[in-house]
């Protein structure tokens, strides 16, 4: 683990710990740090704006109200993806429309991106959709939030062997259906 | 063809995990097969492809209304600014449900038919639970005690401030109660409270219809239907064993599809449930026995508004309606309803008392 990644794992934890002594603005520094990329996880997992919302206010809801049971000795940001892929694994599973039958991707584009951003962003989307929702947290980790296989392998509570082998094997289908397919 | 160690490297290379040795080892492969040059390019381009997709940002207020209900959370802040309110919206809120649960079951009792919405009744206790930590019912002092408030469309019917009594003594009691606070902290709450199908039911337009109806509100404000609220025998009989195993009956649930209630005693389902063991158990039971001798459920019955929201079309609704019936299917709303802090909470008194003062107050 190198310096940095070890300064913010101790920052997340102090955080914790002050805000469990009363202080609200360390929970509010907390959601800072970490609401963005849980609501990116939710959406590339969901590919729905609105359900990636809901996913993020759950898994704020869930770790505040747990918080006291966190044990310091593991990382605040493992916890928190954990809950993050879980609680979309979840959403997944009671709705079936979280994954269309023709993987389309329901997201609108912001004026601000590029019309090929924003048909690169939906072809990818829409790719990610069609993989089995286990290998696609996997690459969610490692392609949008940038995870070594270690840090997957924490946040998903598997060995690095599943890791690799569900990244792989979801890469190996991504390449069939966003590259040879479509030469 | 490439070997499982050779596919591994090069993907391992893209991921930047490789030691310089094994990047040293994928360069002179790259350059000497043409597969590994492939495919290193195709898992070059795809890294390129995920690199484009555009961060996005949350919708705007997400992170507010997190802030919001987390500044709720009284572990950070214990006596936030406007917590009496929010205690006393979610209290008034709770009271509502305490009424259409027990609405419910005079509905149940009211056809000497309790297997017929065991589980509808049981459900919908469950609500009275989530509603006290979970529900956010207005605006500006929606919170939770326990969790975090849903995202906008989430969210059901608001209550003004004028639907809040600020003056009952209640109240505090009511939040200060140990087996409030004993169920708040159970795992089983818990577990039922970041569960979907409540919020689902939550925000059903059936179950809006039905707490908007008349009928309904009449059923409430009757003085009969408050008696049997009171009444030990109908606690008895929500906290009989045999009360509880039937709602994990499968049976019992095929019945919330039955239209017609007052058919139902034909029905294939509920002779299904009737043969089944819970089932047997429950009509053999005392607690069951005692209640149809009871007086003030004979009352109940024969009241006209009782009749009414028997007969009532958002009360047929909520019982046929699909996100009601994935509640009743729902784990962990078993778990919940099957605790023992649920059970203690059934058991106490003051804490009805609470509930029905306030709902006199609302709906007077």
């Amino acid at each position: 683990m190198d310096n940095a990644t070890a300064a913010n794992d101790d920052l997340d934890r102090a955080l914790v710990r002050r805000f469990l002594d009363g202080e609200r603005a360390a929970g509010n520094e907390l959601v800072n740090r970490y609401h963005r990329s849980v609501f990116n996880v939710a959406l590339r997992m969901l590919g729905n704006v609105q359900d990636a919302e809901d996913v993020t206010q759950t898994v704020f809801g869930n770790a505040f109200a747990a918080l006291d049971s966190y044990d310091p000795k593991y990382r605040f940001f493992s916890w928190i993806y954990r809950m993050t892929v879980n609680e979309s694994l979840n959403t997944i599973n009671r709705s079936r429309k979280m994954v269309s039958l023709d993987g389309s991707f329901d997201v609108p584009a912001p004026d601000a991106i590029s019309q090929s951003a924003a048909e690169a962003e939906a072809r990818v989307a829409s790719a990610l959709l069609e993989l089995k929702p286990d290998d696609r947290a996997v690459v969610v980790l490692r392609h949008f939030v940038s995870f070594s296989y270690e840090e997957i392998s924490d946040v998903l509570g598997v060995p690095v062997k599943t890791v690799k082998s569900r990244l792989f094997t979801a890469r190996e289908r991504l390449r069939q259906s966003l590259l040879i397919a479509r030469t | 063809m490439l070997t499982e160690y050779q596919l591994e490297l090069i993907h391992r290379e893209v991921d930047g995990e490789n030691t310089p040795e094994a990047s040293a080892e994928v360069r002179e492969m790259v350059a000497s097969q043409p597969e590994a040059l492939t495919l290193m390019t195709n898992l070059q381009s795809l890294d390129a492809m995920f690199r484009e997709v555009p961060y996005r940002e949350p919708p705007p207020g997400a992170r507010e209304a997190i802030s919001r209900a987390m500044s709720l959370n009284p572990r950070a802040s214990p006596r936030a600014g406007n917590a009496q309110g929010t205690t006393q919206t979610i209290t008034r809120w709770a009271a509502q449900q305490w009424n259409g649960v027990s609405n419910y079951m005079g509905e149940l009792m009211s056809t000497k038919k309790i297997l017929l919405g065991a589980t509808t009744a049981v459900a919908v206790i469950a609500i009275i639970g989530y509603a006290i930590v979970g529900y956010p019912p207005s605006g500006n002092d929606a919170g939770t005690i326990g969790g975090v408030q849903k995202a906008d469309r989430y969210r059901g019917r608001t209550l003004t401030e004028k639907d809040v009594t600020l003056s009952n003594p209640e109240i505090k009691a009511l939040f200060q109660n140990d087996k409030v606070l004993a169920l708040v902290k159970s795992s089983e709450f818990r577990a039922a409270l970041h569960d979907g199908a409540f919020h689902d039911l939550l925000n059903n337009e059936a179950f809006h219809d039905l707490n908007n109806n008349e009928a309904f509100h009449d059923i409430m404000n009757n003085e009969q239907y408050h008696d049997i609220l009171n009444n030990e025998v109908f606690h008895d009989l929500l906290n009989s064993d045999a009360f509880h195993d039937i709602m994990k009956e499968d049976a019992s649930h095929d019945l919330q599809n039955n239209e017609l209630l007052h058919d139902l005693q034909n029905s294939q389902p509920l002779h299904d449930l009737l043969s089944t063991q819970a089932g047997q158990e429950l009509l053999n039971s005392e607690a069951f026995h005692d209640l149809l001798n009871n007086e003030q459920y004979h009352d109940l019955l024969n009241n006209e508004a009782f009749h009414d929201i028997m007969n009532n079309e958002a009360f047929h609704d909520i019982m046929n309606n699909e996100v009601y019936h994935d509640l009743l299917n729902n784990d962990a709303m078993h778990d919940l309803l099957s605790s023992e802090v649920f059970h203690d909470l059934l058991h106490d008194a003051s804490l009805t008392e609470v509930f029905l003062n306030e709902a006199n107050l609302f709906y007077h």
